[in-house]
Parts: structure tokens; sequence; C-alpha cells
């Protein structure tokens, strides 16, 4: 089967301007500085900003679209003709709803006469296509928080059938009241500004913004490689905002990622879990990884990066894969910001203590509202 | 693979309730506080499987271009007021990917679902998605849709889509139900192909015999620039909708022998499905 290379990626977030900025930032986090870290964040919200200043969020958003886009390819080193060839990817939650929450201000406050700044998404497309010079016609894939790990899916799959040859796969999740308060009337916001997922004590999940972006070539274009070896999506139908409690399709999800990639547990370096830090999603997927433990007779590493950049939405995908993977290149992966205590009846903690480590095999789990679960294995085992 | 079902409707501008009576005759499920765009896309999908014999792993694509504009103009209207309170179900809403979970809730199936958009070609990448995970043995089966609402409602819409022809816009769900199994097929699909100018597409199309010729509005206004057959257009229904290019197909599957449709975007990429009777 045809290996499906990460040749270039980027991250804008709480953390940093650029992916080697949020890693210098995030190996700086501890327990015990979390607070003045997350302090200096959303006026007044409990929210993970990108700390950069524009003018209004039409020029946020595409600015930062754009600059996302430019870091990747800078970092895959494509040349001009290489990026026409670049099939487009775009995962979202909410998607510019920001652009027209900002115009919508304006005509209800009499400012303006018109009511909104865009109809549909697909405008998105147009503009990342100019950006890169593309050939092809970008596809706007919405399927909440598993956006851009299902992007990624269908482009490792299409490169692997030889129907493309190089895809970029961006998610942008940026600060919009529309989501703030949806999440906010569904009670699943933490109040106490200390996102502990997993933790027994969890009192909800925190918001964050996110523009990332990843090239997959069938070409490696350095040393330094993560492969995607193998992807896996199933469908919970328990309930349109919670997982199923049993952790039933989680857990098959990584399961059949597992078998696809031909690997066991022991294989692993670690499981990225999705821990939003709401309890049903905690609690399902918790079961869901201990029923694989128990499943295998085997257990490995549990990271949640979460704490670091906030629950970025659609945009969890690129985001947190980019940000693993640099800090396995820094030679790590990162024990769990403030977890404390776990659930009485599950068997595992996450990583309490930094791993060291060079090259390592990831299975990251994803899980998105509408019942959606990703599971992507990428490793740098070679 | 075969098209086994499809389905098409058009409202001009139905209210939620309205959608909500249709859809009280095709099912005895409930469906509280859904949107007008969620209650359109169940109707549809359910006419298009009433009485069928599907998998119920099959994956759901639903395509729209501008997504579910009643409500989100419902909760930004609310955000635009400082205290005013987004509800539980007005934010579902709005996220257009929950349209999968209230069609699989509603066809009992338990495969995947993606929700999808592509500036002018939305329909035909949602097909593109579904063509491709059939034939890489991912499924068997496939529901495809395109859903949109009506937006007259909008001043000076035409100035912020592609409503090339400036129709009056109507409500739309359309939708085809693809399967491995030819039986009871309406046609077999032959060839999805996209192409990146006209020239790779005029290559292509002067390898190509068909009877009947579908062509999307932007094919249309470039019809002199293809290599086609003219006299083989068929004429095609009036009403517009966001994802009409799925309305389009519909209707050439009316017609018996061999069915090419073409859709263009703005800048001249294309996209054929080529089907045969």
């Amino acid at each position: 089967m045809k290996q499906v290379y990460i040749t270039g990626s980027s991250l804008i977030c709480a953390l940093g301007n650029d992916k080697f900025q949020s890693i210098q930032t995030a190996k700086q986090i501890h327990n015990n500085n979390y607070k003045n870290f997350f302090q200096d964040n959303h006026d007044g919200f409990n929210f993970f900003k990108i700390k950069q200043v524009f003018k209004n969020e039409k020029e946020k958003f595409y600015t930062l679209l754009e600059n996302s886009i430019s870091q990747a390819i800078i970092d895959a080193n494509l040349s001009k003709e290489e990026q026409k060839e670049l099939h487009i990817f775009i995962g979202s939650t909410s998607m510019s709803i920001s652009i027209n929450e900002e115009q919508s201000q304006l005509y209800y406050n009499n400012q303006s006469t018109k009511m909104l700044s865009e109809v549909g998404y697909g405008n998105i497309g147009g503009f990342v296509e100019n950006i890169i010079g593309s050939k092809y016609k970008a596809t706007i894939l919405q399927t909440a928080c598993t956006s851009t790990a299902n992007s990624l899916a269908y482009a490792k799959e299409l490169i692997q059938a030889n129907k493309i040859k190089r895809a970029l796969i961006v998610g942008i999740e940026l600060f919009n009241k529309s989501t703030y308060k949806g999440f906010e009337s569904l009670m699943l916001l933490s109040k106490d500004g200390i996102y502990k997922p997993f933790d027994k004590q969890s009192d909800g999940l925190i918001l964050g913004e996110a523009c990332s972006t990843i090239i997959l070539d069938s070409v490696q274009n350095n040393e330094d490689y993560f492969a995607i070896t193998a992807t896996n999506t199933s469908f919970d139908n328990y309930s349109i905002t919670g997982s199923n409690p049993t952790g039933e399709t989680t857990y098959q999800s990584m399961k059949e990622a597992l078998k696809k990639a031909k690997l066991t547990l022991k294989d692993l370096s670690c499981i990225k879990a999705h821990a939003t830090g709401s309890e049903n999603s905690n609690l399902s997927e918790a079961k869901a990884i201990d029923t694989l433990f128990k499943e295998y007779n085997e257990t490995t590493d549990v990271v949640i990066l979460k704490p670091f950049l906030g629950h970025t939405l659609g945009t969890c995908g690129t985001a947190e894969i980019v940000l693993l993977c640099e800090f396995i290149k820094e030679g790590f992966i990162p024990k769990t910001l403030n977890y404390q205590n776990g659930y009485e009846d599950i068997a595992f903690e996450p990583l309490l203590e930094n791993k060291i480590l060079n090259n390592a095999t990831v299975l990251f789990q994803f899980i998105g509202f509408g019942g959606s679960n990703t599971t992507l294995i990428i490793s740098n085992k070679g | 693979m075969y098209i086994c079902a499809t389905f098409n409707a058009t409202f001009k501008n139905n209210t939620t309730k309205e959608y909500k009576q249709l859809l009280k005759k095709v099912t005895d499920k409930q469906f509280r506080r859904v949107s007008k765009f969620n209650t359109m896309a169940i109707y549809g999908a359910l006419m298009c499987l009433h009485n069928k014999n599907y998998d119920t792993n099959l994956n759901i694509y639903t395509a729209s271009e501008y997504g579910c504009m009643e409500e989100l103009n419902k909760v930004l209207m609310q955000v635009s007021k400082e205290d005013e309170i987004v509800m539980p179900f007005d934010f579902l809403n709005i996220n257009g990917n929950n349209v999968g979970f209230l069609i699989s809730e509603a066809l009992d199936t338990i495969g995947n679902n993606f929700y999808i958009t592509a500036e002018d070609v939305s329909f035909e990448k949602a097909f593109e998605l579904a063509y491709f995970d059939i034939s890489i043995d991912k499924i068997n089966e496939a529901l495809i849709g395109a859903v949109d609402e009506s937006l007259d409602y909008i001043e000076n819409i035409n100035s912020m889509i592609k409503n090339i022809d400036n129709k009056e816009i109507y409500d739309g769900t359309s939708w085809f139900y693809l399967s491995k199994k030819n039986t009871n097929a309406l046609a077999k699909v032959q060839i999805v192909e996209s192409f990146t100018s006209l020239e790779e597409l005029n290559s292509f199309l002067d390898t190509i015999t068909y009877d009947n010729l579908s062509l999307n509005l932007f094919a249309k206004k470039q019809k002199e620039n293809l290599h086609i057959d003219h006299k083989k257009i068929i004429s095609q229904n009036q009403d517009f909708f966001g994802t009409y290019s799925a309305m389009y197909i519909h209707t050439l599957l009316n017609y018996n022998g061999k069915l090419l449709h073409i859709s263009l975007d703005e800048v001249n990429r294309a996209y054929i499905f080529f089907f045969t009777k």
C-alpha cells in the first residue's frame, strides 16, 4: 500500500503565531504556572485566543487562513508548480460565522443595510484556491469536531488510490458568539478556567482558536517525516450532542484502525485521546480506552492536548496532530496538565510524566457532535 | 454501481410547519425543534428511500451551497443583542453536519454521514466522494442529497450568490440512492470524472457518445465552446436552488439511453456524470 506522508504543517493558536513558537510556549507550561498562562486570554471569557490584533473579523479570518497555508507550504518546500497540484480540503465547525456576526450586528444597529457579509462558505474555498493557485476546486467538509480529521482521512485515501497527488488540509476555528453561547446554553463550558479533561473534578471544556494546515504527499521530502498509516471513521447514533456512555463506537473505531494498520497496542507509543472535558464525552471515551486495554490485555500511554490549546472544534484534527508531532520532534510526549483524580471505574490514568522518545507511533482519536468518530494512526518510525 | 432511487422536490419557500406536515405523511417519528433546512433534508431522504430495501450501513452525504440559512439568521439576530441567550436547539440547527445525524435517525442507518459544500459544485463534490467510497469498497451503498433553502427574503441576495440567470430562488431537496446492487436500478453509473479546464473536458467529450445531455447554468453559458451535440441538450426545470444540478440530473434520468451531465464552475473546471439505462 502506498505511504502517505505529512510533508508540511503549520499551527497558529493561543500558544503562538507559528508551530515553532507554539511548541516553545507549550514546553514552558506546567501545572503551577497554568493559571498565569491562561489569564492572558479572551476579554474576561474562559477562552484560548490567538494573540494577534486585527481591524475586523474579516481581516482576522482571511489573514490567519493565508498565514497558516503559507507557513505549511514553506515547510513542505513546494514550488509554485507543485502548489498547483494541491487538492484543498477545509474543515471547520463554525467556518466564517464571526464575519457574519459582525455584519449582522451593524445591520441590527441600523449602521448597515446589509444583513450578511457572506452566504454559504464556498467562497472560503475560492480564497484558498487563489492563494496557492490550485487547479482544483476546494472541498469543505463539516463533521463538527472531526472535520479536519475526516478531511485528512479522505485525502489520505484519495492519494493511496492514485486519485490525487497531494493535498492541503486546513482547519480554522475562531471565536464567535454563536458557538460560545451555544456551548454555554448546553452547559458544557468550564467555569473555573482550569482545563482538566479525564479528571473527576473536570467542570467542562474551554474553547480555543486555531488555524492549522497539514500537507499530505505520496513522496516524502525529508528525513524528518511522519506518515499516516491507517484511518477509520465510525458513527455513534446515540445522541446528537453526546456519546454512547458504553464507549462502544469509539472503542470499535480505535480497534478497526489498529487492525487496518496491522498493529497492536504494544506497537503504539501512545493514544492521543479526544478528551474534551465534558462529563459525558470524558466517561464514554475513557470507557472505550479502558475496554481496548482489557481486550488486548495490554496498555499504552494516554496523552491529552486540549489543556494546551483549548478545544479548537473542527480544527482540533490538524491542530493536535501538528502539536504532538512537534513535541515528538522535541524528543518527548507531554504529561497531562491539571490531572489529579480519575474516575472510579476506569483503570488507567493519562500520562503523568513527560515520556522521552524520538520516534513514535500514535493513535489519534477525534469525536464530534452528530456522532462522528475518527481515528488516525500516525508514525515516524519509518 | 447503480442509481436505485431518486427524489426531487422544489417549493416556493415553504415554512418549517409546512415541511413538518409533509414529514408526518412519511414517518411516525417526531423531530422536535428541527430547522426548516433539516426538515427539508429528512423529508427528501425519506421520500427517496421510501419502500426501498436499503443497507443500514449506507453512508449519507448531504450537499448544500448555503446551509441552514433561516436558523443562522435567527441566531445572528440573537447574538447581536448583548444579553440574548442562544437556545441549545437553535445552536445545534446551525451546525450543518447535524443534518446527517437526523437523517440517520429517520432512516435507522448506522453508516457515516458527511456535510459537504464547494462553491457552485457542492452536489457534484458530494457525489464524487460517495462514488469514490463505493468504488474502493469502503461502503456498498450511499445516499446523496442536495438541499438548499429559498433566500428570497435576503435583500440583494443575487449579489452574494451565483444565481447567474437571476432566477427566482426555491427551496429544493433532491436525493439519490446509490448501490452496488442493480436490483430495481434506474441507471448504471459509468463515469464520474472531473477536469481542470475546457481543453481537458473537450478532449474527453471527443471520445464519448451519448443520447441525452444536461448542462448546469455555467456549462450552458459555455455551450458554444464545448464539443457537444446541441440537439441532445434536454430542457430543464426552470426552478432554481443552490444545489440545482442534482435536480437537473434527476430530470436527465427520466430519459433513456446514454445520459451525460456536465457541470462547470465559474472558472470552467468541469464535472462529468455519465449514466446508461
